[in-house]
């Protein structure tokens, strides 16, 4: 037998009152985990809506003129001559330090062509980063384009140009086929014919150029600032800006929730901290006699010590590994009926579990110092009354 | 100088505006391998004589030492140690933890002498044995009889072979069959060369010692 005997002994053969200690360390840990996780969640989603958004840095050529716009009419400096992108800067940006927070680089040529005596905007694009960058787009009729020479018509476009998919149709020097019609976007890309890149640089005798690059960035480690200074780093002929505003408030909103669920967790942690103390305190008064005759047959004062904070370790170890999975499970059930408009998706986190449970037997141990203290210090005639 | 030994003793306890003398300038000395009864009245002193001698509680004034060792002059994990070197407690109300068996009670004072991890279980279940508890080892002091409870913490008390046993009234909760087959453990125990020093208020008890020391309104009488 050892000091951990005795300690383990008392709290297994008193299981009322240590269910009671474990369960009100547990449900405070719980809580705030609980807390923590459906603030990780919520982030997640608004993340995954940013990703939806679209794009959020737009990279255009740098220009030294002033902006072309009069009226709310804007003369595009994409087609204004000076220097253009190319495929390579859109590869450039790959490069940069937070690289692995681009999922998606969306380059396009924007160039203008006459489809009989009417004028349309041709863009080209890569159709999959295209797709995967406008995940509101619809394919109303007939299909995305599978080849080089098939292109996407916008609503408006088909109806202006009486277009419909299986028609073919001139661009530049080339002819292409409309495989599908893009449903009602309620954007600019209505109005629009969508072609791949490589077919319009070569049909329209564009070599490498580009008109600008979109890029949908996932930043929530980083403010989105520092990844378009990174991209005006990599790309100094070029003038990346931020397209931040909704996702900037949603960033917002998300941060003051975190701080509140930290606050309420420490609040949490603090209570049960309380708990614990106050009933480790009560513990040492019901057990003055045992304590004073551990005193009497020559147990020091470290000796006592150990026993009830080896004591407080299991009851705040267990209560952290139970906290974790109430806490984890709960917000499974209870956030489908509280935030039905978001679809939250929680995963382990091994890194919010081993935070529980340290927390929990931090919060455990430093609330039993004092009364452990306390108790190591009992003068023994006074523990044991009788003699 | 004694084996145990107290020169002019007080204790006093706070008692309103002054304090009250439990123990007044006793001086005595008890010899190694001695058996010796404290006889007194309720209140005499004797429980805190016994507890000076234990070193659980300091004198006010005066000096208590046990082999040499001036008690006054140790800290209180110096107290500790000594205890568990040097004394066994048998208590009238037996102390024993009510959440380890008989066994893991008796091995307690063994759980923090270093070196006795491996041998801790057999001394236990040796001194249990000396006491005809060997069989109930493994029970609960809730299913133990008063009188089983009490040979338990006898077999606590030597468990560790100290040279003193110190017993407080420890026939104060039993029946007289079981008061007897106890008093006569503690008379094999002397015979096996503990000094005992056994806090009584019966007389027939003090009979059992060698050596009867008379206390009365803390001062030794007799």
């Amino acid at each position: 037998m050892k000091l951990i005997d005795i300690a383990v002994n008392n709290l297994r053969r008193k299981k009322g009152r240590t269910f009671f200690l474990v369960a009100g360390l547990a449900l405070g840990i719980g809580a705030a985990v609980a807390l923590t996780s459906v603030g990780d969640a919520m982030n997640r989603e608004v993340m995954h809506t940013l990703d939806e958004f679209g794009a959020n840095i737009l990279v255009t050529p740098a220009t030294e003129d002033l902006p072309l716009s009069y009226g709310g009419m804007t003369i595009s400096a994409v087609n204004t001559g000076g220097r253009s992108l190319t495929l390579e800067d859109a590869r450039r940006i790959r490069t940069i330090k937070n690289s692995e927070n681009v999922s998606t680089v969306a380059p396009k040529l924007l160039v203008v062509s006459e489809v009989g005596k009417t004028k349309v905007m041709v863009a080209g694009v890569e159709f999959p980063a295209e797709f995967k960058l406008k995940k509101w787009w619809r394919v109303a009729s007939g299909m995305k384009p599978g080849e080089v020479s098939e292109v996407l018509i916008g609503k408006d476009a088909a109806a202006k140009l009486g277009l419909a998919p299986g028609d073919n149709v001139t661009l530049g020097n080339g002819t292409f086929r409309v495989s599908g019609m893009l449903g009602d976007t309620g954007s600019q890309d209505d109005g629009l014919i969508f072609a791949d890149l490589t077919a319009v640089q070569k049909q329209f005798r564009k070599g490498d150029a580009i008109s600008l690059i979109e890029l949908a960035a996932l930043c929530s480690g980083c403010p989105i600032e520092d990844m378009v200074a990174q991209v005006n780093g990599v790309l100094p002929g070029a003038k990346a800006v931020a397209v931040k505003e909704t996702v900037e408030l949603k960033m917002q909103a998300m941060h003051y929730f975190h701080r509140f669920s930290l606050g309420i967790s420490l609040l949490l942690l603090i209570v049960a901290g309380m708990i614990i103390f106050f009933a480790m305190t009560a513990s040492v008064k019901e057990r003055v006699q045992e304590i004073g005759l551990f005193r009497a047959i020559g147990f020091r004062t470290g000796h006592i010590i150990q026993v009830l904070l080896i004591e407080a370790f299991f009851v705040s170890l267990l209560a952290g590994v139970a906290g974790y999975a109430l806490g984890a499970a709960s917000p499974r059930i209870i956030a489908p009926y509280l935030m039905s408009a978001y679809n939250l998706k929680f995963v382990f986190d091994p890194g919010l579990a081993a935070g529980a449970v340290a927390a929990s037997v931090l919060v455990g141990i430093a609330a039993s110092i004092y009364p452990a203290v306390r108790a190591g210090r009992l003068d023994p005639i006074e523990a044991l009354r009788t003699l | 100088m004694a084996f145990i030994d107290l020169k002019n003793v007080t204790k006093a306890f706070p008692a309103g505006e002054d304090d009250y003398p439990a123990v007044r300038g006793v001086s005595l000395g008890i010899e190694s391998g001695e058996f010796v009864a404290v006889m007194g009245p309720s209140g005499s002193g004797k429980s805190t004589l016994l507890s000076l001698l234990g070193g659980l509680s300091h004198p006010t004034s005066g000096v208590v030492s046990v082999d040499g060792i001036d008690l006054g002059g140790l800290g209180p994990n110096k107290l500790s140690d000594f205890r568990r070197e040097y004394l066994g407690f048998v208590f009238q109300s037996f102390y024993l933890v009510p959440y380890l068996t008989a066994v893991e009670n008796v091995m307690l004072p063994l759980v923090i002498q270093p070196g006795m991890n491996g041998t801790a279980k057999g001394a236990a279940l040796e001194a249990l044995r000396k006491v005809g508890l060997d069989a109930k080892a493994h029970r609960l002091p809730s299913q133990l009889s008063g009188g089983e409870q009490e040979r338990v913490a006898i077999a606590r008390a030597i468990v560790n072979k100290p040279p003193v046993i110190l017993a407080d009234e420890p026939t104060g909760n039993l029946d007289s069959r079981t008061g007897d087959q106890v008093l006569d453990m503690l008379r094999d125990l002397h015979r096996d060369g503990h000094t005992i020093v056994m806090v009584t208020h019966n007389v027939e008890n003090a009979k059992r010692a060698g050596r009867t020391i008379e206390i009365r309104d803390g001062q030794v009488v007799n």
